[in-house]
């Protein structure tokens, strides 16, 4: 796998790569890539995939004792009860 | 022994052990102890009263970090209990602490924990096996009496097998996952890890049945403690050949002496055949890849997490990420690059037709037999940094649990009775019939003791 594709992946995947991960995740793709190419070599029948039954439960919110405050002292950054993050765009 | 004694034991072994296996330790254990002590002597106590648990630390435990061993949620406190975890406080089993893993469960060593690797107690030189690593290595080595662990691939029964302990991986959709951080949500179980069949059996009673939080459990809680007092004459069970492909010459004698004491308890031992056992480890890891990259997404450092500010949002969440480790980023890596709509139909649709043609032929296995057996892995527990340079080995060793997760059927691994390193025989069955496992499981048990 080239140096741009993995550059693709990983700007979609959202990983900042050094350009040593770069070259060292492109061999390693290429070697795990080639060995699940023997999937390929299978006759697979285009068997039926039965679905499990879809179990819906009422749009109810049920958050037990979880409380806010505890939720939010997870936060890397907050302000007045709120997450604080960048800016959108530069 | 009172429980706040025992409890004091294990604090102690734990404090004196060498072999990495717990990340968190519960501040509260004695006060907790002392409480279901009162409970036991006013003879109010639950069914899981007296027992000391590790847990996982892919699980929350309120109050406690949850890390999945990894930089990422290194300082992250779980602010509620999983379903699983409630209901065993609710019986009265005691949390001693959170154990260590393969980062985000990825792996099949335990070496890839942000918190070094864990060691395995019967050699310390060599893993105990992932990716519930330290859940295994804590039951085998006395640190407390019972664990919960999960298993995507065979992260419950790969360990139980390496440490010597038994490992039991439920039918998909019979234990709640809310809780669990998960790994890939079609494959992800919880399940016990004890050092006999029927603590097994008794913690699978308490944790099973359904849960308005995950809605793939919908089967009312059922009782297993009765199964490991049946007999298992006339019970048929299938040896899968292609199941000893390519694996250790003495753990295939162990599992067939095993395959004997089962016979000379009653069963019917059977022939069968899967196939499509040749295939399994691509077809899972491209499932798994897959749905991993998609359940990682949520890793971004804004809500929760490591946090490396970047020079926008987008810039931030990437510096974020890089926290994870490499197993982790490959995987993610994999998982984009084969969902992606150039290669979506090359790989994952080709791995979804696959993950339906194992599980047919496992199904068609299961219509002619009770129970399919064969080695929980090819081979014992290997050295530390033997297989962790080249992931291809590594996934390699996953052949022969990954077909229970694919086709959502209970596996478990029980210990076999051998000199030197552990070695795990695995029995499979159909969806549901968790209490066959346990029946024959808890037969090899009498016939060895």
């Amino acid at each position: 796998m080239d140096k741009d594709t993995i550059k693709k992946v990983s700007e979609v995947a959202r990983l900042n790569l050094t350009d040593e991960e770069l070259t060292d995740f492109g061999k390693d793709f290429d070697s795990i890539l080639d060995y699940f190419s023997k999937l390929h070599d299978e006759k697979l029948k285009d068997l039926p995939s039965k679905e499990t039954a879809s179990v819906l439960r009422n749009d109810e919110t049920s958050i037990d004792n979880v409380i806010p405050e505890k939720i939010l002292d997870n936060a890397p950054e907050k302000e007045n009860n709120l997450y604080k993050v960048p800016k959108g765009s530069k | 022994m009172k429980l706040s004694e025992k409890v004091q034991a294990y604090l102690d072994a734990i404090n004196r052990s060498k072999l990495n296996a717990f990340v968190s330790i519960n501040k509260n254990a004695e006060n907790d102890a002392e409480k279901i002590q009162r409970k036991i002597n006013s003879g109010k106590a639950g069914r899981l009263a007296g027992y000391v648990f590790s847990i996982k630390d892919n699980i929350a435990v309120s109050g406690m970090r949850l890390t999945c061993a990894s930089k990422m949620l290194e300082n992250y406190v779980s602010p509620y209990d999983a379903t699983v975890v409630k209901r065993i406080i609710a019986e009265d089993g005691l949390i001693i602490g959170k154990t260590n893993m393969d980062e985000f469960a990825c792996g099949a060593s335990g070496e890839t924990s942000y918190f070094g690797p864990t060691l395995n107690p019967h050699d310390e030189k060599r893993v105990p096996g992932g990716s519930s690593a330290g859940s295994a290595a804590s039951v085998a080595a006395g640190l407390c009496d019972v664990s919960l662990g999960s298993d995507t691939g065979g992260s419950i029964r790969c360990p139980s097998s390496f440490c010597g302990v038994f490992g039991l991986k439920p039918t998909y959709g019979s234990v709640s996952r809310y809780g669990l951080v998960d790994m890939a949500m079609s494959l992800d179980q919880i399940g016990p890890i004890t050092k006999n069949v029927s603590d097994a059996a008794l913690v699978l009673s308490v944790i099973n049945g359904s849960d308005k939080m995950d809605n793939t459990v919908v089967k009312r809680q059922e009782d297993y403690t009765k199964f490991t007092r049946k007999n298992i004459k006339g019970m048929k069970i299938g040896v899968v050949e292609e199941f000893f492909d390519g694996c250790d010459h003495n753990v295939e004698k162990a599992v067939r002496d095993g395959i004997e004491a089962l016979k000379g308890k009653g069963a019917e031992i059977v022939n069968a055949s899967v196939p499509k056992t040749s295939i399994a480890v691509p077809t899972y890891y491209l499932n798994m890849f897959a749905e991993f990259s998609s359940a990682m997404q949520k890793f971004d450092g804004l809500k929760y997490g490591f946090r490396k500010n970047g020079s926008d949002l987008n810039d931030t969440v990437a510096e974020s990420r890089s926290a994870l480790g490499e197993e982790v980023k490959r995987r993610i890596l994999l998982g984009t690059y084969i969902t992606m709509k150039e290669f979506r139909s090359k790989w994952y649709s080709t791995a979804l037709k696959a993950r339906e043609a194992i599980k047919h032929e496992m199904l068609a296995a299961l219509k002619k037999c009770d129970l399919l057996t064969g080695p929980t892995m090819p081979f014992t527990a290997f050295k530390l940094g033997e297989k962790i340079k080249d992931p291809i080995e590594m996934y390699l060793s996953d052949m022969l649990t990954v077909s229970a997760n694919l086709s959502g059927l209970p596996a478990a691994s029980i210990p076999l009775n051998v000199k030197g390193l552990p070695v795990g025989m695995q029995l499979h069955a159909n969806a549901g019939e968790e209490g066959k496992i346990l029946a024959a499981a808890a037969a090899y048990e009498r016939a060895t003791k």
